[in-house]
C-alpha cells in the first residue's frame, strides 16, 4: 500500500519511470496468472514435458559435436554395423549363444547403452533421429499456431468491429471452412506438391516434348509451409467463429464506449482494446491447433507424402516399410515417435487447459488442498522461496546433465 | 421463428456455395497435373491424352469445369469415376458400395464413444475422487492426442498377434460363406447398422414409456441383454447372422481404434461443462429441497451440461472423414476414407468432391437442426438478443 502511494502522477512521471510502472504491473499480472495456472496440475505437467521437449533439439547439437560424433549417431545416413541387418551376429552377443539357430532370432535393434532407445532397422540410432526431429515438430507447431492466431485474431476484431456486411461476409467464409477438415486438405497438399511444376520446367517440356512424371520432381515440404497451410484452414474456421463471440462480447462494454465517446479511431479501439482481449483466448486455440498440426504432420509422413528424412511421421512409416527386412514388428522404431508425438500434442492440449482456465474464471476448481487445519494450501512448488527457486532449478540442470554424461559418455565405453 | 428459420436457411446456402468453391478451386489449382497425367499417360501420345480429356471434359477452362460441376449438383448428380477409357461409373454407385462399411464402423463407434465420453465427463466432473478422477483425464487426454496408426497397430498387435480375436486377413471375400450369400457385403452392413438403431430406439423408447406410467428406471445390464437379444432376433430373422459375425470380426480393430480416439474429446468438454455447471444456484436449490445426489447430476446438471457437448459433435462431423481416411488406410479396412484417399491421389476429381461435398451437406442440415432446436429451446436467439 505504502509503496503505491509513492508512485507519482501519471502526467508527472518521465517516460522511463512509465515503462517501469508498465511492466512492474504487467509483471504482477503475471504473477497472478501464473498462480491460477500453476494449480492445474495438468498444465504443469504440460509445461514440463514441453520444455524437455524444447531443450531436445540444443542437446543434440550439443552432443553431436562432443560424444556422438562421426557416422554412428549420423540422424540420416548413421548406420551401426552390430544392428544393421547382415548375415555376421552382432559383436555384443556372448559367444555361447551363437549357436546355428540362435543368430538370426537375435534382436539386434535392442536398446543398449550404445543406443539408448535402440536403432531402427537399418541400424540408426533411434534417439539421435528423435532428438533431430524434435526441431522440425516445433517448427510446424509454431508457425500453424502463428497463422492461426494471426487470421483468427484479424478476422474476429475486423467482423467484431464493423458488423454489418463485413461480418456476414466473414460469417460465411468461416461457415464454409468448418465443413472442409484441414487433415484431408493436408494429404491432397502432400500429394500435390511432391511433383513440382515450375516455369522452367514447362519451358523443358514444352521444347522436349512429353508430360513429366507423376514421381518425377520430388519435393520436400517444408515444415513452416505445412504449419502455414494447416494454419490458415484451422484459422479461418473454428478459431475465428470462437474468437468473434468473444470479440462481440468485448466491443458491448462501456470502455469501448467511452473510448468511442472520446473520439478514439478505428485502429485504435482494435489494437489497444479488442485484440488485447482477445489475445488470451486466442492462445488457447492456438495450442489446440498445434495439437492437429503436428499429428496431421505425422501421419502425412506416416503415408509416405512427406519425404523429409527427420520427421517423426517419417520414423513410424520406415518401421512399417521396413519391416520386412528382419521379419519383425521393429518396436523401437515405432513406439519412440509414437509416444514423442503423443506426448507433444498432449503436452500443448494440457496447456491449453491450463491458459483456459486463467482466462475464464468460471472454470476454475476451489482448490482442495488443505491441511489439517482446513486452511487452503497452494502446492510445494508455489511455496519454494526465490533462492530455493534458483538452487532447485539448477540442481535439477546439474542432475540432467550427470544422467546424459552417465548414459552417453560414461556407459557406452564398458 | 418463420423469419429466423428462413435467414438461417439462406445463411446456411451460402456458406455451401463459399464451400463448393473452395474444394474446387483449392484442389484444383493445387494440383500440379489432372488425372490424365496421373495415370501415366505421359508415355502416351498427344493426340490419345487430348481425346480422353475431351471426353472427361477436362480441356475446359476451370471456371466452366466448376459451372458444370455446380449444375449438376443442383441437379442432385454428383458426376461419375474417370476411367482410362473415358466416363466412368456415376459417383453415386461408388457411394452405394462404400458407405455402409464406413456407417457400419465409424458412425456406430462415434455414436458409443459420444455415450462413454458423457457418462466418464459426468462422473469425473461432478465430484472429482482422488485417485481415479485424476488418472481418467490424463488417459483420456493420451488417447485423445494419441498418434492414429500406431493405436491401429497396438491394436493389431493385441488382437490379432496375441489373442486372436480378429482374423489378420482384412479382406472379407476370404470367408468362403459369402460364396453363397443372399445379399452383397454392403447390404448386409447396412442391415446390420439398421438393426443396432433400431433396437437401441426401441430401449429408448421402452425406457422412457416405462418410467412416465412406472416411475421405474431400466437397470442397464437388462437394456445390454435385451439389445444383445434383440439384433441376434433381428439377424435371425434375415438369416445374415454367420456372415455378420464375420463381418463383426474384421471390424474390431478399426471400430475399436476409433472408439479409443473419439471418446477423450467428447468427455473432456462433457467434464469442463459439469464443473461449470456444479456452482449454479438451481442446483444448491435442488440440493437444498433434498433431491437425491445422483438425480441433481443427471437430471439437473448434466442436461445443461450438455449442450456445448453436442455443439462441438456437430461441428466435429466432417472430421469423422478424417478418422476414417486415417483408420483405413493403416488397418485395411475398404470404405468411403479408401476411395477418399485413393482418388486424391490419382486427381479422380468428382469422386472425392462428392465425398466431401455429400458430407459437407450433412453436418450443415445436422447444425441447422441444432440450432433450430437450440432456438426453439431457448426464446433469446429466436429473437435475436443472443445473435448479437
Amino acid at each position: 500500500m505504502n509503496q503505491q502511494n509513492s508512485v507519482p502522477a501519471f502526467q508527472e512521471m518521465s517516460s522511463l519511470e512509465r515503462r517501469r510502472q508498465h511492466w512492474a504491473a504487467s509483471y504482477r499480472r503475471f504473477r497472478g496468472s501464473w498462480k491460477i495456472f500453476s494449480q492445474n496440475k495438468v498444465a504443469v505437467l504440460g509445461l514440463v514435458i514441453l520444455i524437455i521437449f524444447g531443450s531436445l533439439p540444443v542437446i543434440h547439437v550439443i552432443l553431436r559435436s562432443s560424444a556422438w560424433e562421426g557416422k554412428l549417431y549420423d540422424p540420416v545416413y548413421g548406420f551401426d554395423m552390430d544392428s544393421a541387418p547382415h548375415p555376421s551376429p552382432p559383436s555384443w552377443i556372448p559367444a555361447n549363444l551363437l549357436a546355428e539357430d540362435n543368430v538370426h532370432r537375435v534382436d539386434r535393434n535392442r536398446p543398449s547403452f550404445v543406443h539408448l532407445l535402440g536403432t531402427d532397422t537399418l541400424g540408426r540410432d533411434v534417439l539421435s533421429i528423435l532428438m533431430a526431429s524434435t526441431l522440425n515438430t516445433l517448427l510446424v507447431g509454431l508457425s500453424a499456431a502463428l497463422t492461426t492466431a494471426v487470421i483468427g485474431l484479424s478476422v474476429a476484431s475486423l467482423s467484431a468491429y464493423y458488423r454489418g456486411w463485413v461480418d456476414g461476409f466473414f460469417t460465411h467464409i468461416s461457415d464454409a471452412f468448418l465443413l472442409l477438415p484441414a487433415p484431408i486438405f493436408m494429404i491432397a497438399v502432400g500429394v500435390y506438391l511432391q511433383s513440382q511444376r515450375t516455369i522452367f520446367t514447362e519451358i523443358a517440356y514444352m521444347f522436349l516434348g512429353g508430360e513429366p512424371l507423376n514421381n518425377e520432381l520430388k519435393r520436400v515440404i517444408q515444415p513452416v509451409e505445412f504449419g502455414i497451410i494447416y494454419g490458415i484452414i484451422a484459422g479461418a474456421g473454428g478459431a475465428a467463429i470462437v474468437l468473434r463471440s468473444h470479440g462481440l462480447k468485448t466491443i458491448a462494454m462501456s470502455f469501448v464506449e467511452a473510448s468511442r465517446v472520446a473520439g478514439a479511431r478505428a485502429t485504435h479501439i482494435i489494437f489497444k482494446h479488442l485484440v488485447p482481449h482477445m489475445i488470451p483466448l486466442a492462445g488457447v486455440y492456438m495450442l489446440v491447433v498445434v495439437t492437429g498440426a503436428v499429428v496431421a504432420d505425422g501421419f502425412l509422413s506416416f503415408f509416405g507424402l512427406n519425404p523429409n528424412p527427420l520427421n517423426w511421421g517419417t520414423m513410424i512409416y520406415n518401421a512399417r516399410v521396413y519391416s520386412g527386412v528382419n521379419n519383425e514388428i521393429p518396436w523401437y522404431s515405432l513406439m519412440a515417435p509414437a509416444l514423442a508425438i503423443s506426448l507433444f500434442a498432449a503436452a500443448f492440449y494440457m496447456i491449453s487447459r491450463g491458459i483456459h482456465e486463467v482466462v475464464e474464471p468460471r472454470l476454475r476448481d476451489e482448490p482442495v488442498a488443505q491441511d489439517r487445519f482446513g486452511i487452503k494450501r497452494s502446492p510445494w512448488y508455489q511455496r519454494l522461496s526465490r533462492l530455493e527457486a534458483v538452487v532447485g532449478f539448477l540442481a535439477v540442470i546439474a542432475l540432467i546433465l550427470l544422467v546424459t554424461v552417465i548414459f552417453v559418455v560414461i556407459l557406452p565405453r564398458f | 421463428m418463420a423469419q429466423y428459420l428462413v435467414r438461417r436457411i439462406f445463411s446456411g446456402l451460402i456458406a455451401f456455395l463459399i464451400f463448393t468453391l473452395i474444394v474446387f478451386f483449392a484442389f484444383n489449382l493445387l494440383a500440379p497435373y489432372d488425372y490424365v497425367t496421373t495415370i501415366s499417360l505421359g508415355l502416351a501420345g498427344n493426340e490419345a491424352r487430348e481425346a480422353l480429356r475431351n471426353e472427361l471434359g477436362l480441356n475446359l477452362p476451370l471456371w466452366q469445369q466448376y459451372f458444370h460441376w455446380i449444375s449438376s449438383l443442383a441437379q442432385g448428380n454428383l458426376g461419375y469415376e474417370f476411367t482410362l477409357f473415358g466416363q466412368g461409373r456415376p459417383v453415386a454407385e461408388i457411394f452405394k458400395d462404400s458407405i455402409p462399411s464406413t456407417l457400419l464402423v465409424f458412425v456406430t463407434s462415434a455414436f458409443l464413444a459420444f455415450w462413454i465420453g458423457v457418462y466418464l465427463g459426468k462422473v469425473t466432473g461432478w465430484k472429482p475422487k482422488k485417485g481415479t478422477s485424476g488418472p481418467i483425464t490424463v488417459g483420456s487426454i493420451a488417447l485423445y492426442t494419441a498418434f492414429p496408426p500406431w493405436l491401429a497397430f497396438l491394436m493389431i498387435f493385441l488382437l490379432v498377434d496375441n489373442l486372436g480375436w480378429a482374423p489378420a486377413n482384412s479382406n472379407l471375400l476370404v470367408n468362403p460363406i459369402w460364396r453363397e450369400a443372399r445379399y452383397s457385403i454392403p447390404k448386409v452392413m447396412l442391415f446390420m447398422v439398421g438393426s443396432f438403431f433400431a433396437v437401441v430406439l426401441v430401449i429408448v423408447v421402452f425406457s422412457w414409456l416405462l418410467r412416465k406410467y412406472t416411475g421405474r428406471t431400466l437397470p442397464s445390464f437388462i437394456s445390454i441383454l435385451i439389445f444383445i437379444g434383440g439384433v441376434y432376433l433381428i439377424w435371425l430373422a434375415l438369416g445374415i447372422v454367420t456372415h455378420s459375425l464375420d463381418i463383426m470380426r474384421i471390424a474390431l480393430i478399426p471400430f475399436l481404434t476409433f472408439l479409443l480416439l473419439a471418446f477423450g474429446d467428447t468427455m473432456l468438454i462433457m467434464q469442463s461443462g459439469m464443473r461449470d455447471v456444479k456452482h449454479e444456484p438451481y442446483i444448491q436449490l435442488a440440493r437444498g429441497i433434498g433431491v437425491p445426489e445422483k438425480r441433481i447430476r443427471d437430471k439437473h446438471a448434466s442436461r445443461n451440461a450438455m449442450l456445448p457437448v453436442f455443439s462441438r459433435f456437430v461441428v466435429n462431423l466432417p472430421y469423422l472423414l478424417t478418422a476414417a481416411v486415417i483408420i483405413e488406410q493403416t488397418t485395411g479396412w475398404r470404405g468411403m476414407g479408401q476411395v477418399m484417399f485413393d482418388t486424391v491421389y490419382n486427381q479422380n476429381s468428382y469422386v472425392y468432391m462428392g465425398i466431401l461435398v455429400v458430407v459437407g451437406i450433412i453436418a450443415l442440415i445436422t447444425r441447422l437442426a441444432l440450432d433450430i432446436v437450440y432456438a426453439f429451446l431457448d426464446p433469446r436467439i429466436r429473437y435475436g438478443q443472443n445473435n448479437v
